[in-house]
């Protein structure tokens, strides 16, 4: 029999953390604030080898004087009243007992894993925590779409977890920018299947095949600019859509909620001002948002920033959804502010119609012309497959006329579809569907549902 | 008798019906087709300063 070493975890866990990561304080208060869980237990696998670090290390770490420790530590967290649940589990599965009904009880009950590497700097490697669950309270919902499914195998047992990997930069390979596109990049080869997801040094050696008119060196890399960051994502087979200085509540709102509802990340590069105005800039992928339902207004964003954590808790200064207010702050004293001032959009490069002229020609020109309230209308990016599965789970059986819709089931689509959508009273009332792969913006179809 | 055409639709259907015809009318025109994008000018330009500015934190 394997003997399974699960040992219970507390605060003393991160101890090993203190001098060589940034960000185990978020990763920390992420796991002990994990809505309803009781007892924690850590199952540790040594010498893991971990393939982004493995690749990092090949392309960089082997060849520094200093010895390097090429395996890592990788940490595995389960949640039950008593480790004898999870331990139950495995050997049920080890002895072909129940073994489907313990392999989704053992999944339900793991929470991830984090891996550490043996690095004076940015120690904390690929991280996949669980997501928190969609609903907060009575009235606000998180919307976490932007994920991948991980497959994780511990002796032999495969597991999976949806959500969107971190790490932490290592100044070595990577900076922030490199590890918003290596964040992103998860999310988006799940999606769209065109590309496979590239380690550290390999996205930053992408970009610096771009002449980029920097004089710094690739390693141990200082950061990348924005012509670098564009060009990763071409290469891999993305169009990038840059969205600059844009000082609109209504525009954002629904630039971040078409997109993020779709599941694709957004980067956002952030302009950080001290006290004397001096001006740094830093790149994180924005993963989420926390709606509020009985405004319909987004609340918080959730970002995946390398020198703070995974889904970490952005607020809006005075409301305004491009200054930002998070633990920044607490980490540097002389921060005045933080401003949103480009959001890139990676896309599939068939979804030809994007979001500006989809907004402003038909969400705009709706609002104006007939005085809809913000909260009756909604664009939103899908595909096919997926706005159809909607309508029979969703439409369908809350509205009257489910003739219309029931028509348009058997009716040929595109395979990608931009969707303005009238409601009343909360209900949906019609879908006005245009075609996001043709080059000029035409409506493919309206749905009416009243 | 046709009992459906009995059933007088509510004002708010009514309206509705109005709103969606119109958009329906627009959205299929060729004013809405060959309608210029301003926002796009504003908002989707990356100049070259911006495009060499550096992530650095």
């Amino acid at each position: 029999m394997i003997d399974i070493n699960l040992e219970i975890y507390n605060d003393a866990f991160w101890t090993q953390f203190k001098d060589n990561s940034n960000v185990f304080e978020t990763i920390q208060s992420y796991i002990d604030n994990y809505p309803g869980l009781s007892k924690i237990f850590i199952l540790t696998e040594e010498n893991y080898i971990d393939k982004d670090f493995i690749i990092d290390y090949s392309n960089y770490y082997a060849r520094c004087f200093k010895d390097i420790v090429k395996k890592t530590k990788r940490y595995h967290f389960f949640f039950a009243e008593k480790k004898e649940e999870i331990l139950d589990l495995f050997y049920s599965i080890f002895g072909n007992n129940r073994i489907n009904e313990s392999l989704k009880k053992l999944n339900s009950r793991y929470l991830g894993f984090l891996v550490k590497k043996e690095l004076e700097n940015g120690c904390i490697g690929r991280t996949i925590l669980k997501k928190y669950p969609r609903k907060v309270d009575q009235n606000s919902e998180r919307v976490l779409n932007v994920a991948c499914i991980n497959k994780i195998n511990i002796f032999g047992i495969p597991l999976e977890i949806d959500t969107l990997p971190f790490q932490e930069q290592d100044g070595g390979v990577s900076a922030c920018a490199t590890m918003a596109i290596w964040s992103a990049l998860r999310a988006l080869s799940d999606k769209f299947n065109i590309s496979i997801p590239y380690a550290p040094s390999e996205i930053t050696s992408l970009a610096f095949e771009e002449k980029s008119l920097i004089s710094s060196p690739k390693f141990p890399n200082e950061g990348l600019n924005i012509h670098q960051i564009i060009s990763v994502f071409s290469k891999l087979g993305y169009n990038i859509i840059s969205y600059s200085d844009v000082e609109d509540n209504e525009f954002l709102s629904q630039l971040f909620r078409s997109h993020l509802n779709y599941g694709i990340p957004l980067i956002g590069l952030l302009e950080f001002e001290d006290d004397s105005f001096r001006r740094d800039y830093h790149a994180v992928t924005i993963s989420g948002y926390k709606l509020d339902n009985l405004n319909d207004s987004i609340t918080q964003l959730y970002v995946h920033d390398d020198q703070v954590g995974p889904y970490s808790k952005v607020n809006f200064q005075a409301g305004k959804l491009w200054e930002w207010n998070y633990d920044w702050f607490v980490k540097r004293e002389t921060l005045r502010k933080i401003k949103m001032a480009e959001v890139l959009v990676p896309l599939y490069p068939k979804i030809r119609q994007t979001f500006t002229a989809v907004y402003e020609k038909t969400y705009l020109h709706m609002q104006n012309k007939y005085h809809l309230k913000n909260s009756d209308l909604r664009i939103y990016l899908d595909d096919v497959n997926s706005y159809k599965w909607d309508l029979i789970t969703k439409i369908i059986p809350i509205i009257k006329n489910k003739t219309n819709p029931e028509r348009v089931l058997n009716k040929s689509f595109p395979k990608h579809i931009w969707v303005l959508r009238l409601k009343e009273k909360d209900i949906p009332a019609v879908d006005f569907i245009f075609d996001a792969t043709n080059h000029n913006l035409s409506m493919h179809e309206c749905i009416e549902f009243f | 008798m046709n009992k459906k055409k009995l059933i007088k639709p509510d004002k708010k259907e009514e309206n509705l019906s109005k709103v969606v015809d119109a958009a329906k009318k627009y959205f299929e025109s060729p004013e809405f087709k060959n309608a210029p994008g301003e926002m796009e000018k504003i908002y989707n330009i990356l100049t070259p300063e911006k495009l060499l500015k550096r992530m650095t934190i």
